[in-house]
């Protein structure tokens, strides 16, 4: 395991809705995908063995939050319209009507945030074994929200060596915190504090404790 | 067969122009655009095919395929929530118990209906994660180039810039009332009402009062919209996580019907939004070494599909009771 930056450039905006993306869940996904693992629920997380170090404890593995500064945002939207075509030709004959203003066949147009990086880059820092995140993130091809449709695609993964910028390296630069950490991790100075979780699955709720957390861009 | 990550890359031509409209002002009906960082930082606003209009189009394309596998096309047979879960991708109703996913019930519906386990959707409680992605049609121009692939710029041998693709049209919905040949065609007292207001425009024409000439105007239409220029070309993706060989062939039919006559965006009816593909690349990721093999794209909708189809065929009554009874 070596210190090591990654980078995915993008070919356009990502849609984040739910915070940075963590390198490290995304490599766990990977592995989860691979062995066509089945889904779980909140509080029952088998080990995912992913090619980033752990710390010492093992709470949580060496590896920032994906740092962007961000330059431009613009909107896009997600719409719905009943199939009134198909309807019209396959519905069953006592299908006579459709409320499209109101009830299961509303029509909407939700509107949400795109956001496009500095450089298109998104950038990680991780004690990891090189080879293997390069291996393993040719998987990954989009990030964020609405991916079925295109958004957060990624034009090129690039891992790469890279001189730790000191003590704190990946995870605490400049006194802050580079992803969530535990309020006492050495280093911090006046991070901003949160419930949040210290490692995958974020989305786990359950497992939500008071961290130091990366301040946003 | 194991899972498989498969990509494919298109170079598709409009055979006839692209109305996919993002937004009307007024009359003025305005492209679908997409930022796009320049090389000097400045941002290019660049027309394109949304991921979602190129989605919807597989989903309605496998839906008919599915349909027509079924022996479910000639009649109407679909209920509402079939013909949600078929065309728009179901929604989660509210009427099943969230608290438990049914496995079974999960299994049975990817079973008989192969597309929603690469589309996704919602049905009952149960809301289904797709593992089919797929990209904005970018259109291939100077200020996409840095984004496209390498053989993508290679086959449009000379690129223009984006305002060049873009065509403004008008069009005017007539007013039949102002034809004389058509008014013979109203009763007597409308043939009156209208010969009346007729004359009451020319008067407030005449007398130059605005409020009256409002009142009195007849219901022609002049509209303007952009479009994208009739041969312009877009590179498009479209990739999917499959775990069969049945899924495969799934994929390969939906790309496949949709090829077979794309149409996106608007204005169909009148000779906009056909597309076809002129060259495609096929690449399976899982594999020591990524390999990348030119697609004949003429020949994907002729030659697979006989494995979906036989599938659903094989279940036709099966399919018939599941859609009857779905909620979704």
């Amino acid at each position: 395991m070596t210190p090591v930056r990654i980078r995915a450039l993008l070919d356009g905006g990502i849609q984040l809705s739910q915070g940075p993306v963590a390198i490290d869940a995304l490599l766990a996904w990977v592995v989860c995908k691979l062995e066509a693992r089945a889904p779980i629920t909140a509080g029952d997380v088998p080990a995912v063995d992913i090619p980033i170090a752990k710390e010492p404890a093992g709470r949580f593995h060496l590896a920032s939050f994906a740092l962007a500064e961000w330059d431009l945002y613009e909107r896009r939207f997600v719409q719905r319209k009943f199939p009134v075509g198909p309807a019209q030709r396959l519905a069953v004959e006592k299908f006579k009507r459709i409320n499209i203003s109101a009830g299961a066949q509303k029509s909407y147009r939700i509107p949400g945030q795109m956001a496009h990086a500095v450089d298109d880059t998104l950038t990680w820092y991780a004690i990891a074994d090189e080879c293997a995140v390069r291996d393993a993130l040719r998987f990954v091809t989009h990030l964020g929200k609405r991916r079925a449709v295109g958004r957060g695609k990624i034009r090129e993964w690039i891992v790469e060596s890279t001189l730790p910028w000191g003590d704190g390296f990946p995870v605490v630069r400049e006194g802050k915190p580079l992803r969530n950490l535990p309020p006492d991790w050495p280093g911090l100075v006046s991070p901003l504090h949160a419930r949040a979780t210290l490692t995958y699955p974020h989305w786990d709720q359950t497992r939500e404790e008071i961290c130091a957390v990366l301040e946003a861009s | 067969m194991t899972q498989e990550l498969r990509k494919y890359e298109f170079l598709l031509e409009a055979v006839t122009p692209i109305a996919h409209h993002a937004e009307t002002h007024g009359n003025m009906a305005l492209a679908f655009r997409r930022k796009i960082r320049q090389h000097d930082g400045s941002w290019a606003h660049v027309p394109y095919i949304t991921g979602d209009a190129m989605r919807h189009q597989l989903r309605e394309s496998i839906a008919y395929a599915f349909l027509d596998a079924a022996g479910l096309l000639d009649e109407g047979q679909l209920t509402e929530a079939a013909l949600r879960l078929l065309f728009a991708g179901g929604m989660v109703t509210g009427r099943g118990d969230a608290s438990s996913i049914k496995l079974d019930q999960y299994r049975e519906m990817i079973e008989l209906i192969p597309a929603l386990g690469l589309l996704g959707g919602c049905a009952s409680n149960r809301v289904i994660e797709g593992r089919l992605t797929v990209d904005d049609a970018l259109l291939v121009c100077h200020e996409s180039a840095r984004l496209l692939p390498e053989w993508v710029l290679r086959e449009a041998y000379v690129l223009d810039t984006c305002r060049a693709h873009v065509t403004l049209e008008q069009r005017v919905r007539m007013d039949p009332t102002l034809s004389p040949t058509k008014r013979k065609l109203l009763s007597a007292a409308d043939q009156v009402s209208v010969q009346t207001r007729l004359l009451a425009s020319e008067a407030a024409h005449d007398a130059n009062d605005p409020v009256e000439r409002d009142d009195t105007k007849s219901s022609m239409l002049p509209r303007s919209y952009e479009t994208i220029a009739q041969g312009s070309l877009f590179s498009w993706g479209v990739q999917a996580w499959t775990t069969s060989d049945l899924e495969y062939d799934t994929f390969c039919s939906m790309v496949g019907a949709f090829l077979s006559n794309a149409r996106v965006g608007g204005k169909r009816a009148t000779g906009h939004g056909s597309l076809r593909a002129i060259k495609a690349f096929g690449v399976i990721v899982n594999r020591p070494s990524e390999r990348m093999d030119a697609l004949d794209t003429t020949a994907l909708a002729g030659k697979i599909g006989s494995a979906f189809r036989a599938h659903v065929a094989e279940r036709k009554e099966r399919i018939v009771k599941f859609l009857r009874e779905v909620d979704a």
